[in-house]
């Protein structure tokens, strides 16, 4: 499908942030602070175009993406073919493999339908190694999911809150914050 | 609310991604889910595939042989007594004010888009997730 302009909207997705990069910003916060965290191999999970595991695997990880949006994971497929994209729902999807870490970013869990949130949880917690880190980052307003529901699902499936930042730099996470970032890891 | 069927095309490239758009729909909370009269794959055999797959949604084919029947026992519609075809909608409001259009029909039949599992899932969402998209980062 294509707008009028005649581009996907996953290729309208991505325009955002090429616009961004091309005035000078780093839009790869995510990758940045995930390679901080030395994985081998993460799981992007609602990863759209791919925006941040193409980036990843460009820097060398074995990532895989899941997303059950066709017209996002075609852009994905076709800017970085060397990375695997799965398409499948993330509440249902289940992978051979398991991953390092697994990312839940770009707000992923606002778009799981809200009696289905801790299934997601659930079901990307089985794809991670013993040790592994789920990482998310989502926006928060009122009727956004909450960090505290996060960390009861998060706690649920065998994850333990590690560290929580209000931005990818790790700017510090208090009450009046508008994003969270949050690591978790697998007993 | 009405009821959601979902008019899947009989058609695909992946085997795979067909039938994981029929268990995300299913989880999604679509009631129903049909194949269109058009595309090149035998209908009753997708419809089948399907049933393997999920375990609540209803299914339709109106002239469905006894396999299917089985195979989909009281998920099987041969009738859409009721139900209406509807437009894809050209954003969440107007989504919303369909579903309170046609409350009393049965069921509302949306073609299949990759934008309705997010009407699905969220439709209470007061914007169009511009925001969202756009302030992925924090």
């Amino acid at each position: 499908m294509t707008n009028q302009a005649g581009r996907s909207r996953g290729d309208l997705y991505d325009s955002v942030y090429e616009r961004r990069e091309a005035a000078g910003e780093n839009v790869h916060g995510e990758a940045d602070f995930i390679m901080a965290l030395e994985p081998s191999s993460v799981l992007d999970a609602g990863c759209g175009t791919g925006r941040i595991g193409r980036e990843l695997a460009r820097r060398g990880l074995r990532v895989t993406g899941v997303d059950i949006d066709p017209e996002m994971l075609e852009t994905a497929r076709r800017k970085s073919p060397e990375a695997s994209w799965i398409r499948h729902d993330v509440t249902l999807v289940q992978l051979a493999d398991r991953f390092d870490a697994v990312l839940m970013a770009g707000n992923v869990i606002n778009f799981v339908q809200p009696d289905r949130r801790s299934l997601a949880i659930a079901n990307m917690a089985t794809h991670i190694i013993p040790g592994g880190l789920l990482i998310d980052g989502h926006r928060l307003n009122e009727t956004e999911v909450q960090p505290a529901d996060y960390d009861k699902w998060a706690a649920a499936s065998g994850l333990a809150l590690v560290s929580r930042w209000s931005t990818w730099q790790r700017d510090p996470f208090d009450a009046s914050s508008d994003f969270a970032v949050s690591v978790y890891r697998k007993a | 609310m009405p009821k959601i069927g979902v008019r899947l095309l009989a058609s695909f490239e992946s085997a795979a991604e067909f039938l994981a758009d029929a268990q995300s729909l299913e989880a999604a909370g679509a009631g129903l889910l049909l194949l269109d009269e058009g595309g090149d794959l035998d209908r009753e055999m997708l419809l089948a595939a399907i049933a393997a797959v999920t375990t609540g949604v209803s299914l339709h084919h109106a002239e469905a042989g006894e396999t299917l029947r089985r195979l989909a026992g009281d998920r099987l519609l041969t009738e859409l007594d009721g139900w209406r075809d509807v437009p894809f909608p050209a954003d969440r409001v107007a989504w919303r004010a369909t579903l309170v259009e046609e409350a009393s029909s049965a069921g509302v039949i949306v073609a299949m888009d990759p934008r309705l599992l997010d009407l699905l899932r969220n439709p209470d969402v007061e914007d169009d997730r511009s925001t969202d998209r756009e302030l992925a980062q924090g």
